[in-house]
């Protein structure tokens, strides 16, 4: 084997990769975390979770409450009454799987996930 | 715009990689506590976690690629490129230096490409294979230390024996105590093992580096395809079972690696262990998809950024790993020639001595003097190899003993 031959395998390698990485990054959920990761330090980023519904609660007002657990935590999700309307979340039901985004925020002292009218819900 | 975003992270996880592939003492272990720390904040500036999962997957994959430059030219070995000193600076002081380090990059590229080819069907062997051999790592590590004791002849088998015995008792000295943080516990103890104590040989034979050979020899077909198989199936045993590293890997492919021709041996030695090198990588990640367990710094690390390492992450490894691969093993080919133009130009004795003292501040530097103590007392068993004459391989009891003596239960 030769040099010259070595660099051409190498560089049909990255031209592969390149293409490879171009069809897989439109295939990719964006921001996606496992819940136990959500820590502080990620308020007020815009992260993606996934898992199952364990509790839903909706207020007088029309607020939505819901509990999402995964492998590694839970946390819970907040749809003010505009945003779960927009976002059709009083269909979702309790054990649901979903993946959503949204904005993480403290109230009380807890973590929680604020979606708002430009959240994503999906079912898995 | 996620397309470019994510091609953007390789490249700085290719630039990452030639860094802590160049610089020795600095493993991609640290760079990745490091991205793992900043990681909420990089998210909470909207960036991508597959962005920087593709960072880390370049960044160890160039590692595995560009690591043999300071191994090979400077005789500075972390601990997956420690057994390519030997036979590397041998060819260095042949004036083969440049076709060391290509061989190496041949098994880098061909381990790549095969691992690509043979995926569909690892993916429903390695469960299986994992569960059948999990409960006799122990056996399969004492198998191996059997094997480098046994392959030398007469009396050696008893310096071998004594060497093995000296260095893993050391070796489990320094692992069962917290002298150091694991990550930096390595860099002394290969770096006096098998860098300084190989430079001291050769500032006492008062060995020159000759210029060396700008047009590399046309390689044997036989060599490149049979070093990369061999450095395939043992980076699989590395990549899927806890407690067997690079070095165990290259020992087992190094007593598969005889034939009467030294010249062959040492040849399809270092493609082996380039190939080994970047396999253990590539397998280390694959363990996440395929047995769920991380088997790398690097696999903790993405472990604990995404919460599933699926299909698409599988994906997402292959293609970064080829551009990685592929992209490394051109600088690697133009760096090494930058450095081999160097080399001429300085005088080896000098040049050595440099490199000597250069480890002794990078040493206090990272370990303090805890480090330095460790950095000479395996200098010294470094040094008993050459002297008694068996193989240096055998320094590696400082790893295997304590992962032994661990897997029986000590």
């Amino acid at each position: 084997m030769e040099e010259k031959k070595l660099l051409y395998i190498a560089l049909t390698s990255a031209i592969i990769g390149i293409l490879s990485l171009f069809f897989i990054s439109s295939h990719l959920s964006s921001n996606q975390i496992p819940i136990s990761q959500i820590t502080p330090e990620y308020e007020g980023s815009n992260v993606r979770i996934c898992g199952k519904i364990t509790s839903k609660t909706v207020t007088s007002a029309g607020h939505v409450f819901l509990t999402i657990k995964d492998n590694s935590g839970s946390i819970k999700v907040v749809a003010f009454n505009d945003t779960a309307e927009k976002l059709g979340i009083y269909y979702l039901e309790k054990y649901d799987n979903i993946c959503v985004s949204g904005k993480v925020k403290e109230y009380k002292g807890e973590l929680e996930v604020l979606l708002s009218k430009n959240s994503k819900i999906e079912m898995k | 715009m996620m397309f470019l975003e994510i091609l953007l992270f390789a490249l700085i996880g290719i630039a990452a990689g030639t860094f802590t592939g160049l610089v020795p003492g600095i493993h991609t272990n640290t760079l990745c506590a490091l991205i793992l720390g900043i990681t909420p904040s990089l998210i909470g500036f909207g960036l991508h976690p597959h962005g920087i999962i593709v960072l880390i997957i370049s960044m160890v994959v160039t590692h595995t690629v560009i690591d043999f430059i300071p191994s090979i030219f400077l005789g500075a070995p972390d601990d997956a490129t420690a057994l390519s000193v030997l036979p590397g600076h041998r060819m260095v002081l042949d004036g083969k230096g440049l076709e060391a380090i290509y061989l190496t990059v041949i098994g880098g590229v061909g381990v790549v490409f095969l691992y690509i080819l043979l995926l569909p069907l690892l993916l429903k062997i390695i469960p299986i294979f994992y569960s059948w051999i999990k409960s006799y790592i122990h056996f399969v590590l004492s198998g191996i230390a059997f094997l480098m004791i046994a392959i030398e002849r007469k009396i050696k088998k008893l310096f071998s024996l004594f060497i093995f015995l000296l260095s893993g008792t050391f070796g489990f000295l320094i692992l069962n105590n917290s002298f150091l943080p694991s990550t930096y516990v390595f860099f002394p103890i290969f770096t006096g093992m098998f860098g300084i104590s190989t430079l001291l040989i050769s500032l006492n034979k008062k060995a020159k580096i000759p210029k060396q050979k700008k047009d590399i020899e046309k390689i044997d077909k036989k060599i490149a395809v049979f070093g990369t198989i061999k450095a395939f199936f043992s980076g699989l045993l590395v990549g899927i079972l806890p407690g067997i590293g690079s070095a165990q890997a290259t020992i087992l492919s190094q007593q598969l690696t005889r034939s009467t021709n030294e010249m062959h041996n040492t040849k399809e030695f270092l493609v082996c262990i380039g190939g080994i090198n970047t396999a253990n990588a590539l397998f280390a990640l694959t363990s996440l998809y395929s047995i769920g367990k991380p088997r790398s710094g690097a696999a903790i690390t993405i472990q604990k950024i995404l919460e599933t390492f699926g299909m698409n992450e599988l994906l997402l490894l292959i293609a970064s790993s080829l551009i990685a691969v592929g992209v490394a093993s051109i600088l690697t080919l133009k760096i090494s020639k930058k450095i081999a133009l160097l080399l001429e130009k300085c005088p080896y004795h000098k040049l050595s001595l440099f490199i000597i003292i250069f480890f002794l501040i990078l040493t206090i530097y990272f370990t303090g003097f805890v480090g330095l103590l460790i950095l000479f007392t395996s200098t010294a068993i470094g040094l008993l190899p050459p002297l008694l004459g068996t193989k240096r391989s055998i320094c590696m009891g400082v790893i295997m003993l304590p992962v032994i003596l661990y897997y029986f239960g000590f």
